[in-house]
């Protein structure tokens, strides 16, 4: 890797000793891909740190998607249609009922809702498109690196003995279900 | 006067002046958007005392006229009634621009050939005093000032409003006036500071 | 073309990969250094089989694809990556260049270092290192590719246009005419839109009934076109080519195979109603009726609303007197189905609602008039018979103010210009003019004049002496204040700043005329989401392309036309279903389309018959065959979205153009090399394991 040319993959020029995440976000074709097309069209600014994948529909993404970027990038965003206004019906809801199990199963991964996000982006939505990723950039440079395979060594199996986080485990289902994520509230109104 | 011959000096940037009002308004001013359609100027009750309508002095603010713009009366005028802030098209902050105007000209003793400055420290001195604005005070301390003569003239109207009840002859202080200038020392400590567009909402 | 002319293979790497890079003139190279991203590509992505890395100013151009042609032609290049543009913009064109080259267009893949890179980063080191990764992720993609075909759909020849405008009869004459069979719908009792409305069109003043008239009997006596009026569309199922419609009757309450347009039950009907569509309020309509004399069809309708007999079962003089018995109380609504192979939308707008500027008072102060209350009172079988007159019905006004821009270029209402207020307005001052003395103001914030012959009917209109002020007027009152204003007790006083003397001005008229805005229907989203297409924020229906394809939508074989796509005036209105009938009628002509072959098939040898997929499919296309206990997919129904794939638990389905080691692939290139996964073996090794 020469000086002059940065290495492909390898996290955005680091500024002032800055943490540079990489985060990978999935686009579908119909909206937000094309909120992203917008964005370019009308040369707004967002951080080089993310990096798109276009596919048909957010439905399309597998779970395993997900964990494969995990195992290189700082965060995943999930992106798609508004409710209602998925160019296949409704498949942007099944994808955020993936997303809202594939993120209980991170977190109990140990890693930080604010790696895994989503939004919604109509093809319009370019502007928004931009002030999210930034906002989701911020979040994670907040965060510092994920260090997957660092997490993965100091994974200890627990010395606990079975059934002795049921009561915690058991606590925190009930304030999830009390009051649940922004997420999960979502999916109840759309799906009403 | 506007075109008084005091010019400004060649060292002055177009856009400098623009900036440095943009900066000086508290938020989002939205200067730089103003299309000049005059909804300002027609919606404005004291556009007629006024030497500039709102929306030329926002023009001359671009073109750099700081002197022009710093003696201009349009400020010292403004009511802050917001009629043209809640009708603008392009949603600028005409009033707060209006307040960032008057700040800088204060600062830096710019004034207008009027008595609208000292008009409005009146009014602020006795905000500080009572909390509230004090109409009678206000009016005989500037007429008492600067138009003694005409004071006899506005008498009637003065004992009429008094006897309707449409103002109060004695001052009405309000509660807590030791708490709200201690926010105005602090307000003004933060300007002198240059941090006040700082301060978390 | 000899094997020795040829790079030596890299080893382990099956495809020889071409990798052409485009500058975009200045677009790509001022952000990113494009000959880094070709040196990096050949350098560290040979042992991915890329075996030649170009850049070019323009690949788009001829001599750019020429170049991709060349290499695959004499490199054997099996597989082509080209990082320019958004694949949105010009896939197809790459696609075309490997096709002609004798290289499936589907293996070539066009990845964006523009919208997605150089024109959204502004550090030219950062935005380099991306459009590597970029290429990177297209390169390790791309070699998964697989040869496809498109899809053939049959075209079906009839087409369905929804909205009656000028748009939509100029759309359905034009199809009808080179002989095919067309479902005009229409919400309202007669076709002819808010141009029926009008009395004179700018700017060179034809009448615009004159004009329109001849054009709807024409659409209404079409043998090609079947009119489906008070009908709304109410469903759409299947896809291009093969749409089923289905399209909801209202019920007349008048049998149209017996009426015959005579008119007297609208002459005997007792019912008095307010016209609030036609005539815009201004004047009234029976119970039964045609909305105006030319109506298309002639046939009325009953307004159960406003009917007595609805209302208290007597009356019934309709009935009684109708020389053929062609009233029918007991009809019902019903519902037809219709299949075509394509569908223009040409809904329309609705005027901007006066009533929420509340400074400028209209429904508050009696003399202030929308535009199309205007239109409808300057119309010679209007209300008024052509009389310019204020809301009394006899005076006549001595000064008119006509306010530009309501609720249009204002960040309360509307931040777009309705592009016809001007011209509207300037018309309005001109039929002012001609029908009274009195003195006209229009008060405008600019004059947007850009049309044929637009600029000399302004020109024309100043000469006739209308005053022009330059002021966004601030509010319009009904009391005077102002001690020299005595004398106009009773008129309106318009408050505006009249920018160009720099001072406030209070100006007494008769009447004011709100030159309102134009807006999208208020169900366009309702509308818009039943065919699948995609609004903008305002509503109005947004393009394939603004540029390059302005009638076209994101959806296969629905277009659109006039208002429905933003304020246009009328031919506009008409260009445009004349650009969208031609679209159609290509797509007739050529009797099938190729569509992307991007489907999602069943492998039923892995398939456990678990049925998960069945239920997540929105358009049925997958069937389960009971007896084999398996799933399949119909690929005449399959519209590619991949949510069966994803949820597969045996890994059963795949889908064409973006297969699971294409898309983990395309991860891999474009987190590659932070120190995870190595470059190689992973994807391989992943393709072999059962998913």
């Amino acid at each position: 890797m020469s000086a002059t040319t940065a290495h492909a993959g390898a996290a955005p020029a680091a500024k002032d000793g800055r943490f540079e995440p990489v985060i990978l976000a999935f686009t579908c074709n119909w909206c937000s891909y094309r909120a992203a097309d917008l964005a370019g069209t009308a040369r707004m600014k967002y951080p080089p740190n993310v990096r798109l994948v276009r596919l048909m529909c957010s439905g399309r993404v597998d779970p395993a998607f997900v964990m494969r970027a995990f195992a290189d990038a700082d965060a995943v965003i999930l992106t798609g249609c508004w409710p209602a206004d998925c160019h296949y019906r409704i498949q942007n809801v099944k994808a955020l009922r993936r997303f809202i199990l594939l993120r209980r199963v991170l977190e109990s991964m140990g890693i930080e809702p604010q790696r895994f996000q989503r939004f919604y982006a109509s093809a319009a939505e370019g502007q928004q498109l931009a002030a999210e990723f930034d906002r989701i950039v911020e979040e994670v440079r907040a965060l510092g690196p994920l260090d997957w395979a660092g997490r993965h060594a100091a994974f200890v199996p627990s010395a606990t003995p079975p059934g002795a986080g049921v009561g915690e485990a058991r606590a925190a289902a009930e304030a999830r279900a009390a009051a649940p994520p922004p997420a999960e509230r979502e999916l109840a109104e759309v799906t009403a | 006067m506007p075109g008084s011959g005091q010019a400004d000096p060649p060292s002055v940037r177009e856009g400098d002046f623009l900036r440095e009002v943009i900066a000086a308004t508290a938020g989002d001013s939205r200067l730089g958007c103003c299309i000049q359609c005059g909804t300002c100027g027609g919606s404005c009750p004291s556009a007629a005392d006024m030497d500039h309508t709102p929306r030329m002095l926002f023009a001359m603010i671009r073109a750099g006229l700081r002197g022009e713009v710093l003696r201009s009366t349009t400020p010292w005028m403004c009511v802050s009634c917001y009629f043209c802030a809640v009708r603008c098209p392009q949603e600028v902050h005409i009033p707060d621009v209006m307040y960032a105007v008057k700040a800088i000209a204060t600062r830096e003793g710019v004034m207008p050939d009027s008595t609208a400055p000292d008009f409005s420290r009146t009014f602020v001195s006795n905000i500080h005093r009572y909390g509230r604005s004090y109409e009678v005070g206000l009016a005989a301390k500037h007429y008492i000032r600067h138009y003694p003569l005409r004071l006899p003239g506005m008498a009637p109207m003065g004992i009429a409003m008094v006897t309707k009840g449409r103002m109060g002859f004695a001052p009405h202080r309000i509660r807590g006036v030791a708490g709200l200038r201690a926010i105005l020392a602090r307000a003004e400590e933060l300007e002198r500071d240059g941090a006040t567009r700082e301060v978390p909402a | 073309m000899s094997a020795s002319n040829l790079p030596a293979q890299p080893d382990g790497a099956r495809e020889r990969i071409g990798v052409y890079v485009c500058h975009c003139g200045s677009n790509i190279a001022a952000t990113v250094d494009v000959e880094a991203v070709r040196d990096w590509s050949a350098e560290h992505l040979g042992d991915r089989g890329v075996v030649v890395a170009r850049d070019y100013k323009f690949m788009c151009a001829s001599t750019g694809q020429e170049l991709i042609e060349q290499d695959i032609k004499e490199l054997g290049l099996t597989r082509v990556v080209v990082a320019a543009c958004s694949p949105h913009m010009h896939e197809k064109t790459f696609r075309g260049a490997c096709r002609r080259a004798g290289l499936n267009p589907y293996l070539c893949e066009l990845v964006s270092i523009r919208e997605q890179d150089s024109w959204v980063h502004t550090d030219r080191t950062a935005a380099t290192a991306k459009a590597e990764a970029i290429v990177a992720g297209g390169v390790y993609r791309v070699a998964h590719s697989e040869a496809l075909e498109p899809f053939r759909v049959p075209i079906d020849p009839a087409t369905l246009v929804v909205g009656g405008g000028i748009a939509g009869i100029s759309a359905a004459l034009e199809i009808a005419d080179a002989g095919f069979p067309v479902h005009l719908v229409e919400r309202e009792p007669s076709i002819g839109g808010h141009m029926a409305q009008f009395d004179k069109t700018f700017p060179t003043l034809d009448c615009a009934a004159c004009i329109l008239t001849p054009r709807m009997v024409t659409a209404g006596m079409h043998q090609n076109i079947t009119l489906h009026t008070w009908s709304e569309v109410t469903d759409v199922a299947g896809y291009v080519g093969n749409f089923t419609v289905t399209i909801k009757h209202r019920a007349r309450y008048v049998d149209t195979a017996l009426c015959t347009g005579c008119g007297i039950c609208q002459e005997k009907c007792p019912s008095k109603v307010v016209d609030t569509r036609y005539e815009a309020g201004l004047g009234y309509r029976k119970g039964v009726y045609t909305p105006f004399p030319q109506a298309v069809p002639k046939y009325p309708v009953i307004d159960v609303e406003n009917c007595i007999y609805f209302e208290k079962g007597t009356c019934g003089a309709c009935k009684k007197l109708c020389p053929t018995g062609a009233i029918d109380f007991d009809q019902k609504d019903e519902e037809v189905t219709v299949k075509v192979g394509n569908i223009i939308i040409a809904t329309g707008f609705e005027l901007f609602d006066a009533r929420r500027v509340e400074q400028y008072g209209y429904g508050r102060m009696p003399n202030v008039f929308t535009s199309l209350e205007f239109e409808r009172m300057s119309n010679a079988a209007g209300p008024t018979a052509g009389r310019i007159v204020l809301r009394d019905g006899v005076t006549e006004p001595k000064a008119v103010g006509i306010v530009h821009c309501v609720g249009s270029r204002d960040r309360n209402y509307n931040n777009y210009c309705s592009a016809i207020c001007c011209m509207q307005s300037l018309k309005f001052a001109h039929l002012v003019r001609e029908h009274t003395d009195a003195t006209v103001y229009e008060f405008y914030i600019d004059i947007r004049a850009p049309g044929k012959a637009f600029d000399e009917f302004y020109q024309r209109v100043m000469e006739e002496g209308s005053v022009f002020v330059r002021g966004r007027v601030a509010a319009i009152s009904d009391t005077v204040r102002l001690p020299d204003e005595e004398a106009h007790q009773g008129r309106l006083i318009v408050s505006v700043e009249d920018t160009l003397a720099g001072v406030q001005r209070r100006i007494p008229v008769d009447m004011v005329i709100l030159s309102s805005g134009l807006e999208p229907a208020t169900d366009a989203q309702e509308v818009a989401r039943r065919f699948g297409i995609t609004c903008s924020a305002d509503g109005w229906v947004i393009e394939r392309h603004p540029k390059l394809d302005p009638v076209a939508t994101m959806t296969e074989g629905v277009f659109a036309a006039g208002c429905a796509l933003g304020p246009r005036d009328i031919p506009a209105s008409v260009a445009n279903g004349a650009a969208a009938a031609a679209r159609v009628l290509a797509r007739i002509q050529e009797g099938e389309l190729a569509l992307e072959p991007i489907r999602a098939t069943v492998d039923q040898e892995r398939c456990s018959g678990c049925r998960i997929c069945n239920d997540l499919c929105p358009y049925s296309a997958i069937v389960y065959h009971g007896w084999e206990q398996v799933s399949e997919v119909n690929p005449a129904l399959c519209q590619g979205c991949g949510v069966c794939i994803a949820a597969c638990p045996a890994g059963a389905i795949s889908g064409s153009g973006f297969s699971d080691v294409q898309i983990l692939s395309q991860i891999d290139g474009l987190l590659t090399a932070l120190g995870g996964a190595p470059p190689g073996p992973a994807v391989e090794e992943r393709e072999a394991v059962p998913a």
